[in-house]
């Protein structure tokens, strides 16, 4: 299977055009989705039962044509994997105050692929935690979700991703957005678990000052491999876009990031930035980066920067001053990196579950 | 026995000289002041005394507490109860103050330590900076004020209790107020009677609240006078002009 392709290629030689995933993906059904909570204002439901009139889900048609980011063959592999769609739906004007939290608990063995739809209404605002975990630190086996989001005018979307799979998992986490007038999509990401990542991330800014703004945490240890590929798509005029990207590797880990601001003519005044920042802790890691920035318009801005290294002298000289060695000081700094995205996820027991997997993995 | 000796040390940095044949002794409970004009070498030796890989020490040596701490890292220094304030305090996202400054108590001391006593001592300390208390779960530095920043360090300093510090221009580019509030945590500092400083300043202004017993003052490398507290005050009035 061929992912997260790049929308504009580079040279082969970089190995960074696309992920091929030679694994044969076998599934057995086992880890299903736990939905937690359904505060007011949120109707929850499957695609399979959303034509029997008994519950009021909206049609989601639209949804289905939103674009993921690790492309056509995962739709492909998630329509064969998944039959079933778990629906998400804010209701109009509706400001949902609590979040709806989604776990799926994949134990050893277990091999699920799931497909969510989340359709923010005109005007309404939501919260969804999607946490993968496993409850044994070794537990091996395969997790996919493909979740697609509308965000509708003036509505908002926050999304949190946590991945606290067991060190064996592999994981594909397909995400596509289309955000209409004024709406505003945010999505917090952590990948801490599993042992091959492939995160891809496609948005469509469709309107007038549609936005995005993307924060994300990892670390990679031991032979952990992350890919990512976010691309944001502005059609929108006045459409904003922030990426922020933020780990650690360390051991011989690896790790790809793709990041491309496509500036699509028309819109006009559309402002895109992305940042990575990553910190190097071993001789042994593999980091690629490749931001692009895509540009068929003129009166648009498009930004990106990347701070790649160890941690700086001065900054290792301020935190061994206060008594921390090198080894702390780069353990409390990796921390403090993944602790501001996590700040971003208002939900304290989230917070607790990642809490206590950062504190195990640095033992 | 002083708690600190500098013996004939001698600092480079990027291969220049800038430090030649200091010689300093500072006992327990002692507070020195460094003057001298821009550029005299005052950060170096702070930065040399703490271990700063970027400062070579060329020849010379430092005792502190009898043992010779030439070769050791800055947080072996720490651990040994060495502390600097910095000049410009760097920002460190993600971390809070008051987490930073528990778990630096942690390292330190290698034990752990009461969280309600923690936060009890720590609010008493903000109240003696004249802190907001909000500031204890902001990340350390970050979107500080300089005044703020300086008021961390000299938190740190409390909280840490150190047997020796250095502050680095604390005072610089503070207001009236700021240096006030700044100089009643270094008083506060200064009840501990077993506690040295060395005061690194080129201003005056922060002294005037404070006991001083040793003035010394720096120009191009090398100390040029040694006096009491009335060598400030001398200072004061007329400047570095006569050691230049």
């Amino acid at each position: 299977m061929r992912l997260n392709r790049l929308h504009s290629l580079t040279w082969n030689a970089l190995k960074l055009n696309e992920v091929v995933l030679e694994d044969k993906i076998t599934l057995n059904g086992s880890g299903k989705a736990m939905v937690e909570k359904i505060p007011a204002g949120v109707i929850i439901g499957n695609e399979s039962c959303s034509d029997c009139g008994g519950c009021d889900l909206k049609d989601t048609t639209a949804l289905k044509s939103i674009k993921c980011g690790m492309g056509e063959e995962a739709d492909a592999f998630f329509a064969k994997a998944s039959k079933d769609v778990l629906m998400v739906h804010a209701r109009p004007g509706r400001k949902v105050s609590e979040p709806v939290n989604i776990r799926y608990l994949m134990e050893n063995g277990d091999s699920n692929a799931d497909r969510v739809e989340i359709l923010a209404e005109e005007g309404s605002s939501i919260t969804v935690i999607m946490d993968y975990s496993s409850s044994k630190r070794e537990a091996a086996g395969f997790f996919g979700v493909q979740t697609r989001v509308k965000v509708g005018a003036h509505a908002s979307v926050h999304l949190v991703k946590v991945n606290l799979l067991g060190s064996g998992f592999m994981c594909l986490d397909d995400i596509g957005v289309a955000v209409e007038s004024e709406g505003y999509f945010d999505i917090t990401q952590m990948c801490l678990g599993g042992k091959r990542n492939i995160i891809g991330v496609a948005a469509d800014l469709t309107g007038y000052k549609a936005g995005f703004n993307g924060d994300m945490g990892y670390l990679c240890m031991g032979s952990q491999d992350l890919d990512m590929n976010y691309h944001i798509s502005h059609h929108g005029r006045k459409s904003g876009s922030e990426l922020n990207v933020k780990g650690a590797l360390r051991d011989n880990a690896r790790k790809n990031f793709r990041g491309t601001i496509d500036l699509i003519h028309g819109a006009k005044g559309a402002v895109g930035d992305e940042l990575e920042d990553v910190l190097l802790l071993s001789e042994g890691v593999i980091n690629k980066t490749l931001p692009v920035i895509l540009c068929d318009e003129d009166d648009v801005e498009g930004t990106h920067g990347a701070s790649i290294g160890r941690l700086s002298s001065d900054m290792l000289f301020y935190m061994q001053t206060r008594g921390f060695s090198k080894h702390e000081a780069e353990l409390i700094m990796t921390k403090a990196k993944l602790n501001s995205v996590r700040n971003l996820i208002g939900d304290e027991q989230t917070h607790g579950r990642i809490q206590y997997y950062l504190e195990e993995a640095f033992k | 026995m002083s708690l600190l000796e500098i013996r004939e040390l001698s600092v480079s940095v990027d291969g220049s000289p800038i430090l030649k044949n200091i010689n300093l002794n500072i006992g327990k409970g002692e507070t020195h002041v460094l003057m001298g004009p821009n550029g005299a070498g005052k950060s170096t030796l702070g930065n040399a005394l703490m271990g700063n890989p970027a400062y070579e020490i060329t020849s010379g040596s430092i005792y502190f507490n009898g043992l010779d701490i030439k070769g050791e890292s800055a947080d072996k220094r720490a651990k040994a109860g060495m502390f600097m304030s910095f000049q410009n305090p760097l920002e460190v996202p993600g971390i809070s103050v008051s987490s930073f400054i528990r778990n630096a108590i942690m390292q330190q001391t290698g034990e752990k330590i009461k969280f309600s006593e923690y936060r009890k001592e720590l609010a008493a300390n903000m109240e003696i900076l004249n802190y907001d208390a909000s500031y204890k779960d902001r990340d350390l530095n970050v979107g500080f004020s300089g005044g703020e920043k300086k008021k961390a360090e000299i938190l740190q300093l409390l909280m840490l209790k150190p047997k020796f510090a250095i502050l680095d221009e604390t005072d610089s580019g503070l207001d009236v107020d700021a240096v006030r509030t700044v100089s009643a945590g270094i008083e506060e500092y200064q009840k501990n009677e077993d506690g040295a400083l060395l005061i690194i300043t080129h201003s005056t202004k922060i002294l005037e609240s404070l006991h001083v017993d040793f003035t010394h003052v720096l120009v191009k490398g090398e100390i040029v006078a040694d006096g009491d507290a009335s060598l400030v005050s001398e200072i004061n009035e007329n400047g570095f002009e006569k050691y230049i």
